[in-house]
């Protein structure tokens, strides 16, 4: 992995004050950033949080900032703490310590999981989590970014952009010939893309995608790969998975996550080298 | 489910929610025509001269009404049942707390014909009152009754439902809390302490807005108000189920953390909608006072309060029209019962609750929807379907 | 391959130590199971009954004589009666009759014969004010000078509240007492008479009050009080002091009895409650019909009664097995013919117990009786323990207590003991794995629910004893057995436990402020309020998800 000096000439490691000097793990080329303009430059930003869960250490110590418009894999071996970041993301863990921010103004340790969702980080389940006695079109209408206030909820109307916005997602969730069908009749696969779609419905800007390929047909995950290949850029994505032939795909950059911490970053060739994230988690074959 | 005429381009024109799906779609059509020519007729017959063949006389009339009314309280039940999949055991007070508020109104307005020939009510006069407590001031202004009727059941709801959404109370432990809640009033209203006669109730009515309470005409204007508010309520039920806040309601139902991931306060959802049907509610239970001649505290009492909701099962729940059909066969079957075989008919009854539950999960809705597909299915047949959900 | 214990040979071994056991507490309880008094058999001579038969007073002066002479028990019964008013004699015969004052009918006195007085011209042996004192005083000198200790406490307490006794007759028995408790009673009887006597002297009465602070007579209250009002600035602080010790006295006293009341009325409470949390834990089901369980258990205790007359107390022993079994059946059945088709629909199942609920009352109503039915409490439940002169226990409640501890943890020996436990509680975390283990969760569910019946039903039995028996006894307790669970949570036995004893408690408490009807209210708002910060109860269940 790279350390390169930040362009913008800031002091280095050895100019930092005390707390400072433990090497935290740098977002790949961007070099120690100041503590003052971190929030600025990282739509996500997680450090050194904990999380106990009856004296187990789900995460100890993590620390991982996403810059906007990243597609960031996260993968690690099974108790990792993969699920309990996401928990914290979106504000259904409240870590015991550290500091977490979204979009520079948001404290992921205030706000509550309706707020942090309204602010546009959505999550997508492992287990496919749609609305089975609404319509595919109605799953994604519900989940439309507008005032979702109860009378504002009441009033909304679709107007012919949300009408287009909507018709494209069908489109890219190629799921627009079931636009009328019963959401509990789509196939396990329809179901996540469905998902999907209602994520992206929302207008996130960061999602969390919770092992979006488990349980798909080949077909149906390269369909993913380009579906995520098309998002990046437009929204930052997190991508939790275990299939490593679909995160090579797509991902550029990867996070490895061991017992509660990062272990290594960095793109899936150097992680795959690193001996350490070998011995954890990809066994001794190289990738 | 889904025919091939719903999937397609034109599927997915009318799958759209605040556009493709209207107020007034076949059943709803269907209802009100039904309802409406009911009614009409009804009254119509009420006002012939007493005597003639097609006259129906006071008595039958405001027994339709009263099952009018009851059709109300089925809605607001079906409304958070059946669409939010909120079981409430307790509606029945909020029912009941309208009609006990205006009961006040009639009580005020028996004025000096009571038995005591004093001001204030007779059971008041009994326990040695010489003043109406505060809690029953302005109740002889009818605009002020009615508004009671309607707000101290909502400020009820709201206040429970707040603690109970709050903590994400659901499911059965819902039911059960809401349960004690109609209980525990019911033990309120008994105490004489109260205020609110006691065991005895309100009763022995005299007039309303000047009118006599026991003429014909009086019968057919409670009856007509209570046809009205029914078929009001349902049209408000009807626009919120078009509504994207229908499609909330619906989704809470189905799966609540999704809801909350998709950026909906799910807690002023259940809210809103709980205080709404609490509301209604407690305006059915004023029109039913009437119509009834007294009110108790046996209104409050769990069993109404379960009573109302197996009218909904059994009618078919998530349909609307489901609970009004519940509520008038089960209202008949409970009046003819009782009056063929008063021993034997609570048997029945306790046979009917598991007889519904257990092979009719649909309702008799559910009977006549099977019976309708092959004529509807040219329709969004698919979508009607799903608007029964389970 | 799993190798596994036949589960017979295990049940087997098991149930040979048991159903021993059993048998020989049986019999001990058997043995000690009290009866209604038989009646006394009587050589009553002519000359004596020709007198109390007669109408001359100066004839019941010598025959109220005659019998305070007589040392004999049968004298004894004879003269209590008369003095209670329950000596009747048949015009006809002059033959003597004690009525029953329970049953209300009438043991012919001599031979024991019992009547209910049809066919026969009854008159009540009247008495005077004399002569009643005179009764009192032969009545109570026999019972004071018993050699049984027992016998003189209770009788010396009995003492207390006659206000005609002799303070010379008293003096005389304080002289050869030697129980102190028994003393006690004299002393403080002494102390009463004299602040009632007028005639007694300033050093009289601060004796009388300093002894009064020592010793609790709350019937001596009003003659206190009295004495706080006198011009004596002396007395009156003497007895205003007395005073303040005794109401303090009576606080602790009527603490304890409040605490106590708690107890039994929880641990029954909790005791219904259990079977709801089982099924609830389990299955996910909440049995609307549970309260006509308890109902079923408490019908079986006044079966059972009716088909042993005069023997009340075997009659309870043997509803304790039997109400089980009442119950677990109509259990079973509910769970085989109904839930088991709604399964994974807690909310039509809350439906359709309801339904049977219904079902259940009527038939009772139907069958047996829309009335009350009478539970007779044999003698020993009725009997009261005295702790101390004035705190005393009745003796049934106590039972009621352990009864229900008992039976609390037989069940959680069972869940953590047997194998059948073991599977539900296997299936309570997690059905699907249970079932892939090869439990059958269709038995767990029935062995559930017919346990969790079964005890309704011994809950019940108990119930039968603090509580009138009728149709709608279910429906008093469910709504507060539901409050327990919401409030004890379902993860737990001994949540249930706790949660029942402190609504018991709560529910006893809240009583002489409010009510009983705004104690109710209060609780079940507290309860409400107490879900805000712990939805799921005290205890949680945990592993599965709730309904």
């Amino acid at each position: 992995m790279e350390r390169k000096q930040a362009p913008d000439g800031a002091a280095g490691p050895a100019a930092a004050g005390a707390g400072e000097a433990k090497a935290l793990p740098l977002t790949f080329g961007d070099g120690w950033v100041p503590k003052a303009q971190r929030r600025k430059l990282y739509v996500l930003l997680l450090e050194d949080i904990t999380v106990s869960f009856d004296g187990f250490r789900a995460l100890d110590g993590l620390t991982l900032y996403l810059r906007e418009g990243e597609l960031r894999s996260v993968i690690g071996p099974n108790g990792a703490g993969k699920t309990t970041l996401m928990d914290v993301m979106t504000g259904s863990t409240r870590p015991d310590s550290g500091e977490a921010w979204y979009s520079e103004t948001v404290n992921l340790l205030e706000e509550d999981e309706v707020s942090i969702a309204q602010a546009g980080i959505c999550r997508k389940f492992q287990k496919p989590s749609v609305f089975e006695t609404l319509t595919v079109f109605q799953n994604l209408e519900l989940a439309l970014k507008g005032p979702k206030t109860v009378l504002g909820t009441f009033r909304a109307r679709l107007s012919g952009e949300d009408r287009d916005f909507l018709g494209g997602i069908l489109e890219l969730t190629r799921l627009g010939p079931e636009a009328g069908r019963l959401a509990g009749l789509l196939s396990h696969g329809q179901k996540q893309w469905l998902e999907t779609g209602m994520l992206l419905s929302q207008k996130p800007r960061v999602l969390l995608l919770d092992e979006p390929v488990a349980g798909m047909t080949p077909q149906e995950i390269d369909r993913t790969a380009d579906l995520l290949r098309s998002l990046e850029g437009s929204c930052t994505i997190v991508l939790v998975e275990h299939d490593m032939e679909f995160v090579r795909a797509v991902a550029s950059k990867v996070t490895v996550l061991h017992q509660g911490r990062v272990l290594a970053e960095g793109t899936m060739d150097e992680i795959g080298r690193d001996p350490e994230v070998v011995e954890a988690y990809l066994g001794g074959a190289a990738c | 489910m889904a025919t091939p005429e719903s999937t397609g381009p034109a599927g997915l024109e009318g799958a759209a929610a605040g556009g493709g799906e209207r107020v007034f779609d076949g059943p709803t059509r269907a209802f009100f025509a039904v309802a409406l020519l009911f009614s009409a007729s009804v009254a119509l017959a009420s006002l012939l001269p007493e005597g003639s063949a097609l006259s129906v006389g006071p008595l039958k009339v405001s027994v339709l009404g009263k099952y009018l009314c009851l059709a109300t309280l089925a809605l607001s039940v079906d409304l958070v049942w059946g669409y939010m999949g909120i079981l409430s055991l307790g509606h029945g007070a909020f029912f009941a707390l309208g009609g006990y508020a205006f009961g006040m109104y009639l009580m005020r307005h028996i004025g000096d014909r009571g038995v005591y020939v004093s001001e204030l009510p007779d059971f008041m006069v009994f326990i040695g009152w010489d003043r109406l407590p505060w809690y029953w001031l302005g109740t002889d202004v009818f605009a002020y009754a009615v508004f009671l009727a309607v707000a101290a059941p909502g400020l009820l709801a709201l206040a429970f439902g707040w603690t109970a959404f709050r903590s994400r109370v659901s499911g059965v432990y819902f039911s059960i809390i809401s349960q004690a809640l109609t209980y525990a009033l019911m033990l309120a209203f008994f105490l004489n302490s109260l205020g609110f006669g006691g065991n005895n109730g309100f009763t022995d009515f005299k007039e309303i807005l000047g009118f006599g309470i026991n003429t014909r005409g009086m019968a057919t204007c409670l009856f007509a108000a209570s046809a009205l508010l029914m078929l009001l309520f349902y049209w408000c039920c009807r626009v919120i189920a078009v509504s994207r806040l229908g499609l909330a309601v619906r989704a809470v139902r189905d799966n609540e953390d999704r809801v909350r991931f998709a950026g909906y306060r799910v807690e002023r959802v259940k809210l809103s909608v709980f205080t709404l049907s609490a509301m209604a509610a407690g305006l059915a239970g004023a029109l039913y006072v009437p119509q009834t001649g007294i009110i108790n505290p046996n209104s409050f009492s769990p069993l109404f309060s379960i009573e109302v909701v197996i009218c909904v099962a059994l009618g078919g729940r998530g349909r609307l029209y489901g609970a009004v059909i519940g509520a008038f066969l089960v209202n008949w079957l409970k009046t003819t019962l009782t009056g063929l075989m008063p021993d034997a008919w609570l048997f029945v009854y306790g046979l009917l609750f598991v007889v519904v539950t257990v092979f009719l999960p649909q309702g008799v809705a559910g009977i006549v929807e099977r019976m309708a597909a092959p004529f509807a299915g040219r329709q969004k047949g698919g979508r009607r379907g799903a608007e029964a959900g389970a | 391959m799993l190798s596994r214990t036949p589960p017979h040979n295990h049940r087997r071994g098991r149930a040979g130590g048991i159903p021993a056991a059993a048998l020989a507490a049986l019999a001990g309880l058997l043995l000690a199971a009290g009866d209604l008094p038989a009646a006394d058999g009587l050589a009553l001579q002519d000359g004596l009954r020709a007198s109390l038969a007669s109408s001359r007073v100066v004839d019941r002066d010598a025959a109220i004589e005659a019998l305070a002479a007589d040392p004999g028990p049968e004298a004894g019964a004879l003269m209590e009666a008369l003095l209670a008013g329950d000596l009747y004699v048949d015009r006809a015969s002059s033959d003597l009759y004690l009525r029953d004052p329970a049953g209300g009918g009438y043991t012919l006195a001599g031979s024991g014969e019992r009547t209910d007085g049809a066919g026969l011209a009854l008159r009540k042996v009247g008495t005077s004010n004399r002569q009643r004192q005179a009764l009192s005083a032969a009545v109570h000198g026999r019972s004071l000078r018993n050699p049984d200790v027992e016998v003189r406490r209770e009788a010396a307490r009995a003492l207390a509240t006659d206000e005609g006794a002799d303070p010379a007759f008293i003096r005389g028995l304080l002289a050869e007492e030697t129980d102190a408790r028994v003393r006690g009673s004299y002393e403080r009887i002494l102390a009463s008479l004299a602040l009632r006597d007028p005639g007694s002297t300033r050093e009289e009465i601060l004796a009388a009050l300093a002894t009064l602070r020592e010793r609790l007579a709350p019937e001596a209250q009003g003659l206190i009080r009295e004495r706080a009002g006198s011009d004596d600035p002396e007395i009156a602080a003497a007895a205003r002091a007395t005073l303040s010790r005794m109401e303090a006295a009576i606080q602790h006293i009527s603490l304890f009895e409040t605490v106590f009341f708690g107890l039994s009325l929880g641990s029954v409470l909790a005791l219904i409650a259990i079977g709801l949390a089982v099924t609830f834990g389990v299955m996910g089901v909440i049995n609307m019909a549970h309260g006509e369980m308890v109902m079923l258990g408490a019908y079986t205790v006044w079966w059972l009664q009716e088909l042993l007359p005069g023997r009340p107390g075997l009659a309870l022993i043997l509803a304790v097995p039997g109400s089980f079994a009442v119950a677990a059946a109509a259990g079973g059945i509910i769970e085989r013919g109904v839930i088991r088709y709604l399964y994974n629909r807690p909310l039509e199942t809350l439906l359709a117990t309801f339904g049977i609920s219904l079902i259940l009352q009527q038939a009772v109503r139907t069958f047996v009786s829309a009335n009350n039915r009478p539970v007779a409490t044999p003698s020993f439940m009725a009997g009261q323990w005295h702790w101390t002169e004035h705190l005393s226990v009745t003796w049934g409640r106590f039972y009621i207590i352990l009864f229900c501890l008992a039976v609390f943890l037989m069940i959680l020996l069972v869940m953590q003991r047997t194998r059948l436990g073991l599977e539900v509680r296997a299936v309570t975390q997690n059905r699907a794995v249970a079932r892939a283990m090869g439990v059958d969760s269709g038995r767990v569910d029935l062995m559930c629910f017919m346990l969790g019946s079964g005890v309704a039903g011994m809950a019940g039995a108990a119930l039968s004893q603090l509580a009138n028996v009728g149709p709608n006894l279910g429906q008093a307790y469910i709504v507060d057995s539901f409050m327990v669970v919401v409030f004890g949570g379902v993860g737990n036995l001994w949540g249930t436990l706790l949660g029942g004893l402190i609504i018991g408690m709560a529910n006893k408490f809240l009583e002489p402020v409010n009510g009983a009807i705004l104690a109710k209210i209060l609780i079940m708002c507290g309860i409400i309020l107490f879900i805000q910060r712990h939805p799921r109860g005290l205890f949680p269940q945990k592993g599965r998800a709730a309904a």
